[in-house]
């Protein structure tokens, strides 16, 4: 019986319940296991900071057990996305094995091995990087997408709509991933919320940065510029599709994005290379923000 | 200089053909359906034993007083024919090679276009643009 580690990894052979070990969590951490959350809920704290992986933790009663009470991330975006932050059960009579949650963790190196650990999971392999993938396949697929949906709707306002909706679909799940990857705080304003948008967020999924431009006076509208659309590489927009959006995607994934955020948006393409211009312009207005508790994927 | 250049499909019709002196055109559209034999008959040749072997350039296809026909063929059967002036000795063989390389990186990007369906003609903007700089790289 195992009582005094953290679950994630096994202790070495030879081992003898009662001795002293390095933290499981990271090979990184050598702190004694007494000074885990675990071992300190054992002991009867009910919150605090973890003395390995320095993030905090509150004990709450896991929702799927009885009684049984794990440590938990006490940030609030982490208890409402309980779909991915879960918690490691007990070894006595454990079930499963699920992450804790990193947020608060420094830079990646610990939750990667933490996440490596979590072998059950159906994330497990999901690192905090991101994967290569073919970017070709990528535009090619895209590019297929529109072409189908051109000939289903035969209208290019309808196939605009489409892909509003499929975009936005897409933000409001693609917001959680974003959030546990990129570890980035709350935006105390628009600004903050530009510079996230632009310099991590394009960057971690499309691998180019936008630049941020054109603010308006009242400081809630700005431009996004991007030199090079990944999604538009080798198209040319035929005459009879003169007004297709091509990429009206994004728009649909930044409004989805933002209002999972409680950010209601609106974001429109103002240049577009497929149409002459030089370089694709994204125009984002701030409407307002949202009080009220919207049901998740309400479209 | 490249006098004409056509992009010929699998089944032997034409999906681009564009001759650069736009009078006579019909003389042109000539030569380059009769070097079609000859490009079936280098890639027969070639044939069943070597055809992992066979090189995507078929060089010099023949020659009349006036001009030489150049072939290139890609794996997929797509032939492109080249029609240069007999009276330009200076152009070499890499030249030319680098030319059809360059026509056949123009044809993958066309063919990439989610737009372009396969078999049509080759209407696209960008295919203009690179034969106006293969005309003009054989000034050079």
């Amino acid at each position: 019986m195992i009582q005094d580690y953290c679950k994630l990894r096994t202790p070495p052979s030879g081992h003898k319940p009662g001795d002293r070990e390095p933290c499981y969590k990271s090979s990184l951490c050598a702190e004694h296991s007494g000074s885990c959350s675990w071992a300190a809920l054992r002991r009867g704290v009910t919150s605090g900071t973890v003395g390995c992986c320095g993030s905090a933790f509150i004990a709450r009663e896991l929702p799927s057990s009885a009684g049984l009470r794990v440590p938990w991330c006490p940030a609030a975006s982490c208890a409402g996305a309980v779909s991915r932050c879960r918690s490691i059960l007990n070894a006595e009579g454990a079930a499963s094995w699920v992450e804790l949650c990193w947020e608060g963790l420094p830079s990646g190196s610990v939750a990667r091995q933490g996440k490596a650990a979590g072998t059950m999971s159906r994330q497990a392999n999901r690192g905090t990087e991101s994967k290569k993938m073919s970017s070709e396949l990528f535009t090619l697929t895209y590019g297929a997408l529109v072409t189908q949906l051109c000939k289903d709707y035969e209208n290019d306002e309808d196939v605009n709509k489409q892909l509003d909706k499929m975009g936005y679909n897409i933000g409001v799940r693609l917001i959680e991933d974003f959030l546990a990857r990129s570890n980035v705080g709350r935006c105390h304003d628009f600004r903050e919320t530009a510079d996230v948008i632009a310099k991590v967020a394009f960057k971690m999924y499309l691998g180019i940065t936008p630049s941020i431009t054109n603010w308006s006076p009242a400081g809630d509208e700005f431009s996004l510029i991007l030199e090079n659309n990944p999604l538009v590489d080798f198209v040319e927009l035929p005459d009879n599709h003169s007004s297709l959006i091509y990429s009206n995607l994004l728009c649909g994934v930044l409004r989805g994005a933002l209002e999972m955020v409680q950010m209601a948006v609106e974001a429109k393409f103002v240049q577009d290379t497929l149409k002459g211009d030089g370089v694709t312009e994204i125009r984002m207005r701030f409407i307002r923000r949202i009080e009220d508790n919207l049901p998740a994927g309400e479209e | 200089m490249a006098v004409c250049v056509a992009v010929i499909a699998k089944e032997n019709y034409p999906l681009y053909i564009r001759s650069i002196p736009t009078e006579n055109e019909l003389k042109f559209h000539y030569m380059v359906h009769t070097s079609l034999d000859v490009v079936d008959e280098k890639i027969s040749a070639m044939g069943k034993a070597l055809v992992d072997q066979r090189e995507l350039y078929l060089g010099l296809l023949y020659p009349t007083e006036d001009y030489k026909v150049y072939g290139y063929v890609t794996n997929s059967k797509v032939k492109f024919v080249m029609v240069v002036d007999s009276s330009n000795t200076a152009l070499r063989d890499n030249e030319i090679r680098s030319m059809f390389r360059k026509l056949h990186n123009s044809y993958t990007d066309v063919m990439c276009n989610p737009f372009y369906n396969p078999g049509d003609r080759i209407q696209s903007r960008w295919t203009k643009r690179m034969l106006r700089v293969l005309a003009s790289s054989g000034h050079s």
